[in-house]
């Protein structure tokens, strides 16, 4: 079985629980007698970025590292880091695994999964931490806290706006898990509580449009990963805790596989432990030193332990954390309690460090799945003491194999140790430690987990290729085919580079052209195409050498561009503070003198307007001393006026007087005219109505008579007209029945001769039917094919006759040409009578008659 | 006119085989002078016998032989051939559509005593400029190097050729049995019919293209249904090799060794699988090809029949 495993990193750069897991199931593997690749990345800066690099182990397997030298530059990015998708389908193409079992993929990307299952190569994934369901993977907020509700996508974008306000805050070390909001400023704590809690006023300087963004982000990128992880064939959980989280994941199968360990190097110390030294309780940590591991907590259950039990109890701390900002302050703390700061150790080292133990402290403060570190603990005869959450409590037993306590809490983790410092209490749970799961079984149940992949795999393949439908002599050449393509590049070249010298043994090359030297200089010496491959990536590295230094020339321009544009910015700006600050003084004087200004302008303003009231009384004061002037001026010259009238007045009123009696004489004069025009024009209207009723009168008389006489003139007309009708009737009637006796002996005539006819007729037209040779004309009146024509003889008779009439002349008309011919012929006789008498007629008589008789008897007969 | 026995070798299929057999019967009715058709059902399971009515009916000349068990294009033509009752035989695929009077010129071509086999123009598709049936054949570095078309095919005449294509190839039955028929190194398919012809101009028998003889070649045959680009190159590559090491002259073999080494390399470090897939899969088939190699009987070399090849088209 060809197996790859991937991790997102591995030993010896990478020691921790997931690399070291990884290390060991390979070498288990390899021990099974698989082939095993392990593909993981590396920081190295040794190599470009995105450069494979492949190394074999003692143990058996390969280990291809991929350099990422770039560190995501946003949360997409992280998802699926540019190229290493690509990369690793190179490298897929090339080793061709059967199964490939996901350890984890951040650092590496969803796309590798992707890569996997478009090569329809089985995927495993072992959730080892909660990343299908959780972008952080640890459930951990930001501010360390658990996450209330895992699937609530408004929850995970408060994450990443969380996320952001940690990264505007300096000095945090590695702050990616988080920072415990005791470690920040207060603003800044205050502000990280907000953005949890979704309290935009508390959050700060967000823009609505980016709570926004970041749901839309976070949901998009949720979906992708979930889209991704359901293409994973089996997932494999090491705890019940974890099963139930990754069902909700979209991988269709999750099934629960326990962790194992290489514990051989382990197990003996189970007979020494454990003894304590001089009755004091050796307390350890293993494993990583990171913020959710809670080292913090332990170091402060120690310290209180130590005060109230001194020297009873030491702690050592053995661990690796890249986060060397947290490391630092853990170590600081270690020394301030008593504690013994080891560092980082080897997985070598852990027997030795085992041995130096009694009891092994798991205070995680996160839903911890299943930590190897319990079970090396248990493999050593080591007990357990751990927080009571998440699967902790499924790994330890409380008061069998270990003690649980109450998570994140110092005093309730140094209680439980201050149990143990009775040392039978820790022989007790030591005595029932049972057997831990070892790499051997693990290994074994994941190679039968395999094993079903590839064989539904190879099932699917087969169909897809038609197998087992073509016919045989194909089958099996195609399958030949696709074992050779499924090979590994490797494999295949190793085979065919031994075989080819096989082939030239046996097919008779000679052997002097069968050496090495001469097959490599036949094979090179016109060269290949690797080797103007690499002459032409040679020359193309040369070119971008150029070409970056060129770039490097034009950055460094720019860098000094930038530099020269700061300084002069800066000199600017200052310029601009000078010319704001004498602004600033301008505006103020400004502002003093506009004041004055206004003060001013509001007293000119009173007294333009008390000036204005006063020179409006003064225009009214001189106005009327004006007019009272005028006024009496022109009082004066009415007067005078008056008096210069006054006597033309009295002159001219003796004239009017005069004129008024003359007129009034004229007017008593055509008054008294009027009045008899009135008389006389009384007599002309009432003489009118006299003749007005006369004429009425005569004309009532005239109607009257008209009407009188119109009416007799009526009666009379009427008396004749009836007279008139009634002896119209009379003639009528009679006129009627002259008719009707004149028809009915008409009928009565015609019938008669009618039937006259007929029997007249009849006979007759039988005969002239049996001349015309009319036979199918029913005379008798009989229905025919001609029974219309039949039905009147006259017609019959008449037809009868035409054709008589035509066939006589017919036939006169051969008669005359028969007339015709015969005084012809007798005209010929004739003519041949006189000939015979002749001569020569009787010469001729005497001649063989040569003409045939039958032409004779023809014409005869003509 | 001497008669012909034409073999189709068919895998199922009916309707191209009736296809196929239409035009070709016309022409034994033409022809009139016995010719005979068989039909060799090599689907291992006789499944044209439930066709038998159609195909075979009351037709004089034609027969259906059914092979018990698949053994590829070669070994059905054999099974064809043994049966058939004339010297000259046609082997012909079942999508092939002959042209009226293809035969004529075709059996005229064999009445010279040293030719094996003639091949009529083979118009891809039913195109009459594009002939697939006019190889040509360069020893290059090492490699018997076979290309199945020039672009310029003389419009008439006879004209040697290294091969004739299995699928529209007239041969001397006498002369097919004499070089031990299709050689089963070559199985499921390819290269039998290369190898057949060169083994005869190895004999000093040549092959002759027939220009006024033609027919149409519509690529629908099983191979191409069955099977993808890929697998069917794997086939043409694999097949070219095995060829090779069954004909190359011995003074030819250190360059082939040295040229398969550099292509070995060049593929590793190029990440071409597929040329070490070919390589691998001829491998795979070394102890027969050596059995062949050391089989052959032939009066002349490889590279004398290429010489030779080549001074006749000059």
């Amino acid at each position: 079985m060809r197996i790859c495993l991937v991790a997102h990193g591995f030993p010896p750069e990478e020691r921790t629980g997931v690399e070291n897991y990884t290390a060991a199931l390979a070498a288990e593997l390899v021990r099974a007698g698989h082939w095993v690749e392990v593909f993981a990345p590396t920081r190295t800066t040794r190599f470009g970025d995105l450069a494979l690099r492949r190394e074999v182990f003692p143990e058996g397997y390969g280990l291809t590292r991929i350099t990422l030298l770039h560190a995501p530059g946003s949360p997409a990015e992280a998802l699926d880091p540019p190229g290493v998708a690509e990369r690793f389908s190179e490298w897929l193409d090339r080793e061709r695994p059967d199964v490939i079992h996901f350890q984890h993929v951040i650092k590496l990307g969803l796309g590798l999964i992707e890569a996997a299952h478009a090569r329809h190569i089985p995927v495993v994934y072992t959730a080892h931490d909660f990343y299908p369901i959780c972008h952080r993977y640890t459930l951990l907020r930001p501010d360390l806290s658990i996450c209330p509700n895992p699937k609530g996508q408004d929850v995970c974008a408060r994450c990443d706006l969380a996320a952001a306000v940690l990264n505007a805050e300096p000095g945090l070390g590695d702050y990616q898990m988080g920072v415990a909001p005791a470690d920040l400023p207060a603003p800044t704590a205050a502000r990280l509580a907000g953005v949890l809690d979704g309290d935009v006023v508390a959050a700060g300087a967000f823009h609505p449009d980016e709570w926004e963004r970041a749901r839309h982000d976070r949901a998009t990128l949720d979906a992708r990963r979930r889209e991704v992880f359901a293409k994973v064939n089996l997932c494999v959980v090491p705890s019940a805790l974890m099963g139930e989280h990754m069902a909700t994941s979209g991988m269709s199968r999750v099934e629960y596989i326990p962790y194992g360990i290489p514990s051989s190097d382990l197990t003996p110390l189970r007979n020494t432990a454990p003894v304590g030294r001089g009755d004091v309780l050796r307390i350890g940590f293993i494993g990583g030193l990171s913020k959710h591991k809670g080292i913090d907590v332990l170091l402060e259950a120690f310290g209180l332990l130590m005060r109230a039990h001194p020297a009873a109890a030491s702690l050592a701390v053995y661990g690796y954390s890249s986060d060397k900002v947290y490391v630092a302050n853990l170590e600081r703390r270690a020394r301030e309690v008593g504690a013994t700061w080891k560092g980082a150790y080897t997985r070598a080292d852990l027997p030795q460090v085992l041995a130096e133990l009694d009891v092994i402290v798991v205070p995680s403060t996160w839903y911890e799945n299943a930590p190897i570190a319990i079970r090396e603990a248990f493999a050593a005869g080591r007990p357990v003491v751990a927080s009571r959450l998440g699967a902790l409590g499924e790994s330890v037993r409380d008061g069998v194999d270990g003690l649980l306590f109450e998570p994140g809490s110092p005093r309730d983790l140094q209680r439980v140790l201050a149990t143990l410092l009775e040392l039978s209490v820790l022989r007790k749970l030591a005595a029932k430690i049972g057997p831990v799961v070892s790499m051997k079984d693990n290994a074994e149940r994941l190679i039968a987990r395999y094993g079903a992949l590839i064989d539904a795999n190879e099932a699917r393949i087969a169909i897809t290729e038609n197998v087992d439908l073509l016919p045989a002599s194909m089958g099996s050449f195609v399958q030949a085919v696709s074992n050779l393509e499924r090979a590994p590049m490797r494999e295949l070249f190793e085979h065919v580079s031994t075989a080819l010298g096989q082939l030239g043994r046996q097919i008779g090359v000679p052997a002097h052209m069968l050496t090495s030297e001469r097959l490599i200089a036949r094979a090179f010496a016109d060269g290949d195409e690797a080797q103007s491959n690499l002459r032409d990536t040679r020359h193309e590295l040369e070119w971008l050498r150029r070409a970056l230094v060129s770039v490097q020339d034009g950055a460094r321009s720019q860098a000094e561009y930038a530099d020269w544009a700061r300084a002069t910015l800066e000199d600017r700006n200052a310029a601009i503070k000078s010319l704001q600050a004498q602004l600033g003084e301008a505006q103020t004087a400004l502002e003093t003198q506009a004041k004055k200004i206004a003060w001013l302008e509001a007293n000119a303003q009173a007294s333009k307007t008390a000036q204005a009231a006063l020179e409006e009384k003064s225009t009214w004061l001189e106005s009327n001393a004006e007019a009272s002037a005028a006024a009496q001026t022109a009082l004066t010259e009415k007067a005078e006026w008056l008096e210069s009238n006054l006597a033309g007045e009295s002159a001219a009123r003796a004239a009017i007087e005069a004129e008024r009696d003359a007129l009034l004489t004229a007017k008593a004069s055509l008054e008294a005219e009027n009045a008899w025009l009135l008389g006389l024009r009384g007599e002309l209207e009432t003489e009118r109505d006299w003749l007005r009723g006369e004429v009425a009168a005569r004309e009532a008389e005239r109607v009257e008579q008209r009407q009188v006489a119109q009416a007799a003139q009526r009666s009379e007309l009427v008396a004749q007209a009836e007279e008139l009708r009634i002896a119209a009737q009379r003639l009528a009637a009679k006129r009627e029945s002259e008719v009707q006796a004149v028809l009915t002996d008409l009928e009565a005539r015609l019938a008669a001769e009618h039937a006259a006819w007929s029997d007249l007729i009849t006979p007759l037209v039988r005969d002239l039917l049996h001349v015309a040779d009319v036979k199918d004309i029913d005379v008798t009146g009989g229905v025919s094919g001609r029974a219309d024509v039949a039905r009147d003889p006259v017609a019959l008779a008449h037809r009868a006759l035409e054709r008589l009439i035509e066939d006589w002349r017919w036939r006169l008309a051969e008669m005359q040409a028969a007339e015709r011919e015969a005084r012809a012929l007798a005209a010929r006789w004739m003519l041949g009578r006189a000939f015979l008498k002749s001569a020569l007629g009787e010469r001729v008589q005497g001649w063989p008659d040569n003409e045939s008789a039958p032409d004779s008897d023809t014409k005869g007969d003509a | 006119m001497k008669p012909v026995s034409v073999v189709i070798p068919a895998l199922g299929d009916v309707a191209l085989l009736r296809r196929a057999m239409a035009p070709l019967l016309l022409e034994f009715e033409m022809r009139a002078c016995g010719d005979e058709l068989l039909i060799v059902d090599d689907t291992g399971h006789g499944e044209l016998e439930k066709d038998r009515g159609a195909l075979v009916g009351e037709r004089k000349g034609v027969q259906l032989i059914v092979r018990e068990a698949n053994g590829g294009f070669a070994q059905a033509l054999n099974s064809g051939i043994e049966a058939a009752q004339h010297e000259l035989v046609f082997s012909m695929n079942s999508d092939v559509v002959v042209q009226r009077g293809f035969m004529g010129p075709l059996t005229a071509a064999l009445d010279a005593q040293d030719v094996f086999a003639a091949a009529p123009a083979v118009w891809l598709n039913g195109d009459a400029q594009t002939i697939e049936s006019y190889p040509t054949v360069e020893l290059n570095n090492g490699l018997l190097d076979f290309r199945s078309a020039r672009p310029k095919p003389p419009a008439q005449g006879v004209h040697p050729i290294p091969f004739a294509v299995g699928g529209t190839m007239l041969f001397k039955r006498s002369l097919f049995r004499k070089l031990g028929g299709f050689d089963a190194l070559f199985e499921p398919f390819y290269f039998e019919d290369v190898d057949l012809c060169w083994r005869a101009w190895r004999q000093k028998w040549s092959t002759v293209f027939v220009a006024e003889s033609v027919v149409e070649h519509h690529h629908k045959g099983t191979i191409g249904k069955l099977l993808n680009e890929s697998r069917r190159r794997a086939a043409v590559e694999r097949g070219e090799l095995l060829f090779n090491w069954k004909h190359l002259a011995e003074e030819d073999l250190g360059d082939h060794l040295a040229m398969l080494y550099r292509r070995t390399l060049d593929a590793y470090l190029t990440d071409r699988r597929d040329d070490l897939v070919w390589i691998s899969l001829a491998l795979g088939r070394l102890e027969e090809t050596v059995k062949s190699r050391k089989a052959l009987k032939a009066k002349r070399s490889s590279r004398d029949v290429v010489a030779h090849l080549l001074a006749l088209v000059d």
